[in-house]
């Protein structure tokens, strides 16, 4: 595993030992991606979730301590197996834009990043590589 | 350019800022950095500090100047010199934490994945 911080951006690349077909699903399928999305000891589900090049999600991080995250985002790119683009923005349940600071978290913390995973299979396993940074 | 900082086991993060690298590459420089990291401090207690000439600490103080990590504010005769260092922190915190959190998050895809695969 490799990770970068390139000024402002993270960077992380994992390879799976499965299929970019299994990854992206792992990716796309809101059943799969409750699954292995929430932080440890946190659950995660959608209000709404589109999976498809402009289509939209709201979702919700649950966390037992600090209660609930919700997050806003629209799918830029979905192409499949290979490439998913998406924004990610903080918002509130009703799926109104918030200021991060609102909700406690540091001034510096960006409202809105935008997510690129991209996936490359070779020989069975799949490389996938991750950027977020500012949605400029 | 590119600074490699190892801090994880499980990988490194690897800073990408030529104008930093540039600021601390420099040993001469990163004592700088530590001695104002303390405080600001006029040109002339610096160059008094390090007991080289004036001339060299006025090229390092310039190019730390450029990289953005230290102010110069001229103060009637003096040239006071300040260390800005907490916006580049800020800014890679929001990272590092994210890095965290998607890390953590891609140990379980992967758990995930091979729970799926054996099945």
């Amino acid at each position: 595993m490799e990770n970068r911080v390139i000024n402002n951006e993270v960077f992380i690349e994992q390879t799976f030992n499965a299929s970019a077909e299994k990854v992206f699903s792992a990716w796309t399928d809101p059943e799969k991606l409750m699954k292995w999305y929430a932080p440890d000891g946190c659950t995660f589900h959608f209000k709404k979730i589109i999976v498809e090049t402009g289509g939209q999600f709201h979702s919700c991080i649950s966390n037992p301590q600090f209660g609930d995250c919700w997050a806003i985002g629209k799918y830029k790119e979905v192409l499949p197996h290979t490439k998913i683009v998406f924004t990610l923005i903080n918002a509130d349940e009703n799926g109104n834009p918030i200021n991060p600071v609102e909700i406690g978290m540091d001034p510096d913390w960006p409202g809105e990043t935008l997510v690129t995973v991209t996936f490359e299979e070779e020989n069975g396993r799949t490389k996938m590589q991750l950027w977020r940074g500012l949605n400029h | 350019m590119v600074v490699f900082i190892f801090t994880q086991p499980n990988g490194c993060i690897m800073m990408q800022r030529r104008d930093i690298f540039q600021a601390i590459a420099d040993p001469t420089r990163r004592m700088i950095i530590q001695k104002l990291s303390r405080g600001p401090q006029n040109l002339a207690g610096i160059i008094e500090d390090f007991g080289i000439s004036r001339q060299a600490i006025a090229k390092h103080i310039k190019v730390l100047n450029e990289c953005g990590v230290v102010s110069v504010t001229p103060k009637g005769r003096e040239q006071v010199c300040e260390v800005r260092l907490a916006q580049l922190d800020e800014v890679s915190d929001w990272v590092a934490e994210s890095r965290k959190v998607w890390n953590q998050r891609f140990e379980k895809l992967e758990k995930f994945l091979d729970d799926t695969s054996s099945k």
